[in-house]
Order: C-alpha cells, then structure tokens, then sequence
C-alpha cells in the first residue's frame, strides 16, 4: 500500500511523519507546479472553488507516482471542504484510476469513522501507537509553524535579503529529518534563535494583516509567496492562520495567539453567527489587527468561496465603519503574478500616503470585549 | 408596524410560516414584488460580484423594501434538521445585508440542531420584540406551523405516468422564481411535458434514495435535490432530469458531480445542467431545453 495525500503549505512534513511512525509507506506528489494547476482544472467541475481543483490536480500526480490510496480530511460542514473528498473520488474513478480513497473526519465529529479511517491506513496499530506518534508529529509541525511565524516578524529587517528564506528552508529540511521529541525541540530553540538573531536593521515598516482562507493562506505556490515577497518590501505581515491551530484539539490557538472565543467575539458585532471555514475568523481577525494598530488588511480568497465570500460581502461596512484599508484578492487558475503584485504595490502605496498623513484604522469605533458573547438578535435597534 | 419581506431564497420555502406569524402577531406585512428587472439589478449592483445569483436577487428585494418597512424579517436559518446545515450564504444572511446600508432586521436564529425548544423560543423572542404576550405569541406559532405544514403537504404529489416526465432538480427559489428562471415550469409544460419539482418528492423517500451515498451530504437543500433526482431515477420515475444550478451556487457545483455520477452513469437517465445567471440570454436557453425534449422524446420512441 502506498499513501499519498495533497499539498498545502508544510502539511506534507506533518503527514510524512505521522505515516512513517505507523510504517505506512508513502509517496509524496510532485510540488505544486503549472501542471498541477491545469490538470486539476481540466477535470475538477467548473465553478468548483480552487483548492478542489489544484488538490485533484495533487492527486493525479501522486496516482502517477504509483500510490494506491489517497488520503483526504472529511468534515461536516457548512463549507464544501467537507465534501471534496468525496467529489474527488468520483471524478479520480470517472477517469479510470484505481485506487482507495480514505477520508480521514475529524475524531470529535465522528469518532467511529475517524477510527475506521486510521484502521485503513494501518491495520496492524493500536489507537495508543497512533496517540503517540501524533503527539511528536503535532509538535513538529508547531515547531514548523512557530518558525514560520518568527521569520514573518523579521524578514522587513533582515540586513540581506533573502536571508530569512534561505535559514528557513534550512531549518525546515532539518526539521523534517527529525524524528525523536529531544531532537525537535533541540531544533525548535535553536531555529527560531537563530531567526530572530536575523533581526538586524532598523527601519519603518508597515504593519498588514494577513487573513483569509485557509489553503490560499499556506500554500505559497498558489498565492504566489506573497509572504516573502511582502517582508522583503518591507512589510511585517501578520498571518492570521497557521496548520497546527487549525487542526489542533484546543480552540485557544497557540501558535496565532488569538483563542477561537476572542476571535469570534471581536467578530460579533459585524457578523454573529459562525459561517462555515475561515468566514467568522476572517471578520474577527480584522477587528483584532484594527485594534492593535495595523495599517491596512491583505485578504486572500478563492474564486467561488463561500465563507469569504460571506465575509467580503461585510468588507464594505468594516470599512465605513473603521476606516480601514483592505485589499481584497480573489484567486483562481486564470490569476497572473505581474497583475497581482501592482495590485499589491498600489496598495502598499496607499498605506504609505496614509501613513504620512497620520491616519491611521479607527480602533477608538471598536466596541468590543464587553464582555460576554455577543448575541444581536435585532439589528439596528437599540438592544433593550 | 410594517414588516417586509424580501421575495426570495427561503421566502419559496416558509413563507405561509412567516407571513402567518407575523400576522398572527398584528403586525402588516410587505412582501416585495416579483423578481424583476429593476429588482435584479439593483441587486447585482449592491452585492459581493462573485456571490451566487439568487442572493443577489436577495440583495435587490431587500433594497426594494428598505426604505418602505419598519424592518425586514430575514431569519438565520443554520440548520432544518439534525446533521446538516443549509448554506454559509444563508448563515451570513444578515449579517451581509446589514452590510449595505442601515436597514433594521429582525433575524430570529433558526436551528433545529439545537432542538424544536429553542426553535419556537427564538420566534418567541420576535414577539417580545412586536410587544405580542407570550400566551398570543405561542397561538401565532401554531397557527403559523400549521400553515407551514398543509402548504408543504399540498405540495406533494406522486407522479402520474404517461406522457414525458421531467424532473427539475433545483432550488425552489431558482426555479420558483419566474424571472430567473426565464418561467422554466410554464415553458416545459407548454412543449407537453409533465414538470416535477424536487421538493414534491416526500421526505421519507428522499431519505431512502439517499441511503446508498457512500458519504452523507451535510447541506439540507442539496439533499434535497441529490435525494429527489436520486428517487427519480432508482423508480424510473422520469425521462430526464435538468439540473438547474445558479451561477456560483457553492453546494451545487460538487452536487453537479455526485448528480451525473449517481444519476446518468448508473442509471442511464439523460441529465441536463443549466447554470443560470444575470447574463444568460432567453433564446439560448430555450434552445437547449428545445434540444433536450427532443432529444427525450426521440429516445422514448426507442432510438439509442
């Protein structure tokens, strides 16, 4: 049996663990490329939103790369993330492949299919053996966020650039050699150690939060490493969502900082009700980094989201309301790097004039935190 | 007190609901006019240009009522039955349209996966709202739910043979929608053909044509179609089936694939898929229904 699964962001070194501690084998797809992209456009539904297609797309490769069984998270919804695992398998079968399809649901939602699911991939394992090898390679992929996350805050005063990078593919080729808990947290000290060391120069630099939908977030290839190429214009970034928050057992975020309930309380006032994905995150984080002070919002999302797009459609009143700038971009096969960045470059202009000028998001209209969740059943009446 | 509610989305759904409570409650109510062009673009003016037709129109019937009414009853509908949500889109209803100007709504929370308690609860809370007691409050709620019943029991029907029987797989408030959907119901019938909607098919045996899915649909109009279209085929019930989905529908455009495998290739019933949205042009549409009842026709005379 060999194991393959898709690509987002550094998900692969997370799987390639956990798999490896359970003597799974495993074939890791080509990295996303063009052909990825085209072939998951090519077979993926037409107005299916992006992920499906490029993760198809990841599929496809790895089946020619000579897996037999495919690995995909399930959910219950309301986003369609739920149901790509199921899309994909008709579509893969459509085409002729042979293969098994495991949909691995979250244990809280379904704790039988999620054991059925693990008794799949390996047979011969005891649930404890699973709990075990979990447990380091959750801790791995913290490390690796927690890196990430370090080099965010120091790639705008890196004294050469492209230093951050360089250390940081260094460090995440050591990390995903790693294997025994010592060994990682050795790592972990002395990575982010060594980024943080990077921190060199002193100069003005603008604060821009980094939010929107989950995949389009991590995956570098498809948003083009907005990340990097931010931080070296001297952008500090500030990312909203990291993997091991995501798929974490606690809703308090350790990496991101910001706790699930806070989030969705600094969120209340402009969208009440959890939307499905990233939606009420996306909204809560605005508010967060309008209240701490940042200069503008990058938002990110794919074509056809349904979450963001409940999110985007409140981009105007957050806007009127705490006078701040968001730049919002749509992504989907057909987006061009060249348009993208002077996108990016007129905004980051904006914030600058906006800047010299002093004015900076309303955070003295935020009214939240007063304690309690915020309930609104009647808008725009007086709360009685 | 004028309350208004918009023609659109649920509104296909629950309206003897809606309007029997509000009414019910002593409060008059305002429902906009039918889709039209005025409505439609307004809508497409005011709202997020990649989200999905229908809510658009959403955006356009709300405005329409705005400035007439007191305020506009849109509930948030998450969830009308255990394990399974409606649609983000309708999560977020309020809240978006909040969003464009300040208009006053009153968004009762419906959710069932929380149990019938608080379901009649949060309709209770809008009475307190009206200023209606609890006693009359719960006399609305039941005349109201009954009307809600007989309104979806009248809808059923079984089918009757002869004839060509079409099965239209789609959202009540596309296909409901006269304007939208470019009069679908009407034009079908005038070619001969017998209509069958998705929400005529009964609940039980919805749940049994779905039972062969091998993973449960988390979204209760989705399941909805997909069951109906599902039903249709497993009985032979019809000759084909037109699966209307709106441009940017989310759910539908995976249910497009679970549809064409579940429904065309195991049972060999012909499937069309029409995608409505604000550009699509009546001729071309009617072409391709043109097409496909001839089509339906000739291979019900036996050609292959």
């Amino acid at each position: 049996m060999k194991v393959t699964f898709p690509h987002m962001g550094h998900v692969y070194i997370l799987l390639k663990d956990i798999l490896g501690r359970l003597d799974v084998e495993c074939v890791i797809p080509p990295p996303n490329s063009l052909k990825t992209i085209k072939l998951g456009v090519q077979h993926a539904p037409e107005l299916a939103c992006y992920p499906l297609k490029v993760t198809l797309g990841n599929f496809i490769e790895g089946l020619e790369k000579g897996a037999d069984t495919l690995i995909m998270a399930g959910g219950v919804g309301p986003c369609r993330f739920g149901y790509y695992a199921e899309t994909q398998r008709r579509i893969l079968e459509r085409l002729g492949y042979e293969f098994k399809m495991v949909i691995v649901e979250p244990p809280t939602a379904h704790p039988f299919l999620f054991y059925r699911a693990f008794k799949r991939i390996a047979p011969k394992k005891k649930l404890r053996e699973l709990w075990k090898a979990l447990k380091v390679s959750f801790y791995k992929a913290q490390t690796m966020d927690l890196m990430e996350r370090e080099s965010l805050k120091v790639r705008p005063f890196e004294k050469r650039k492209g230093e951050t990078t360089r250390v940081l593919n260094k460090w995440r080729k050591r990390l995903d050699d790693a294997f025994s808990y010592e060994e990682i947290s050795f790592i972990k000290e002395e990575a982010l150690g060594e980024i943080s060391s990077l921190k060199e120069v002193e100069r003005e630099v603008l604060k821009v939060g980094f939010v929107g939908e989950f995949y389009l977030v991590l995956e570098p290839f498809i948003n083009f490493n907005l990340e990097e190429v931010l931080g070296r214009r001297g952008i500090y970034l500030e990312r909203s969502v990291y993997l091991t928050d995501w798929i974490g057992p606690t809703s308090d975020n350790p990496v991101g900082g910001w706790s699930n309930e806070k989030v969705a309380t600094a969120a209340g006032p402009y969208l009440s009700h959890f939307v499905g994905g990233e939606g009420r995150a996306t909204v809560g984080h605005i508010v967060i980094y309008v209240y701490e002070g940042f200069d503008g919002i990058l938002h990110l999302m794919p074509f056809t989201c349904m979450p963001e797009l409940v999110a985007r459609s409140i981009f105007p009143r957050l806007q009127r309301e705490l006078d701040v700038p968001i730049l919002s971009l749509i992504f989907d096969e057909q987006t061009g790097k060249a348009g993208l960045l002077t996108r990016i470059e007129a905004f980051i202009d904006l914030l600058w004039v906006r800047r010299k000028r002093g004015l900076l998001p309303r955070k003295d209209k935020i009214t939240w935190f007063p304690g309690g969740s915020y309930q609104p059943q009647l808008f725009g009446f007086k709360r009685r | 007190m004028k309350a208004g509610i918009p023609r659109a989305l649920l509104y296909y759904k629950y309206a003897p609901f809606w309007e029997g409570f509000l009414e019910s409650c002593g409060v008059r109510v305002v429902k906009s006019p039918p889709t039209n062009k005025a409505i439609l673009k307004k809508g497409v003016e005011e709202a997020e240009s990649e989200i999905c037709l229908p809510v658009k129109v959403f955006y356009g019937h709300a405005i329409y009522l705005a400035k007439k009414v007191d305020f506009l009853l849109i509930p948030r509908v998450v969830r009308v039955e255990k394990r399974a949500y409606t649609c983000p889109k309708l999560l977020g209803l309020p809240d978006m349209i909040r969003g464009i100007s300040d208009v006053k709504i009153v968004s009762p929370l419906i959710n069932l996966g929380q149990g019938f308690r608080s379901y009649v609860e949060s309709w209770c809370s809008v009475a307190d709202f009206l200023g209606v007691n609890r006693n009359r409050a719960w006399h609305a709620f039941k005349d109201a739910w009954l009307k809600q019943k007989i309104f979806e029991r009248k809808k059923r029907r079984s089918l009757k043979k002869g004839g060509l029987r079409i099965g239209l797989a789609g959202h009540s408030y596309s296909i409901l929608d006269r304007y939208l959907s470019f009069n679908l119901v009407e034009r079908l019938k005038s070619q001969g053909a017998e209509v069958f909607l998705a929400e005529e098919v009964s609940p039980r045996e919805r749940e049994i044509a779905l039972k062969s899915l091998p993973k449960s649909i988390f979204w209760s109009y989705e399941k909805e179609i997909v069951g109906a279209a599902m039903h249709w085929a497993r009985k032979r019930l019809v000759h084909g089936i037109i699966f209307v989905n709106s441009f940017a529908c989310g759910p539908d455009s995976l249910m497009q694939v679970v549809v064409e495998n579940e429904v065309s290739e195991k049972y060999g019933l012909p499937v069309m898929s029409l995608v409505l949205d604000e550009h699509s042009s009546e001729v071309g549409f009617l072409t391709r229904i043109e097409a496909f009842l001839d089509m339906l026709s000739w291979k019900r005379r036996g050609g292959e």
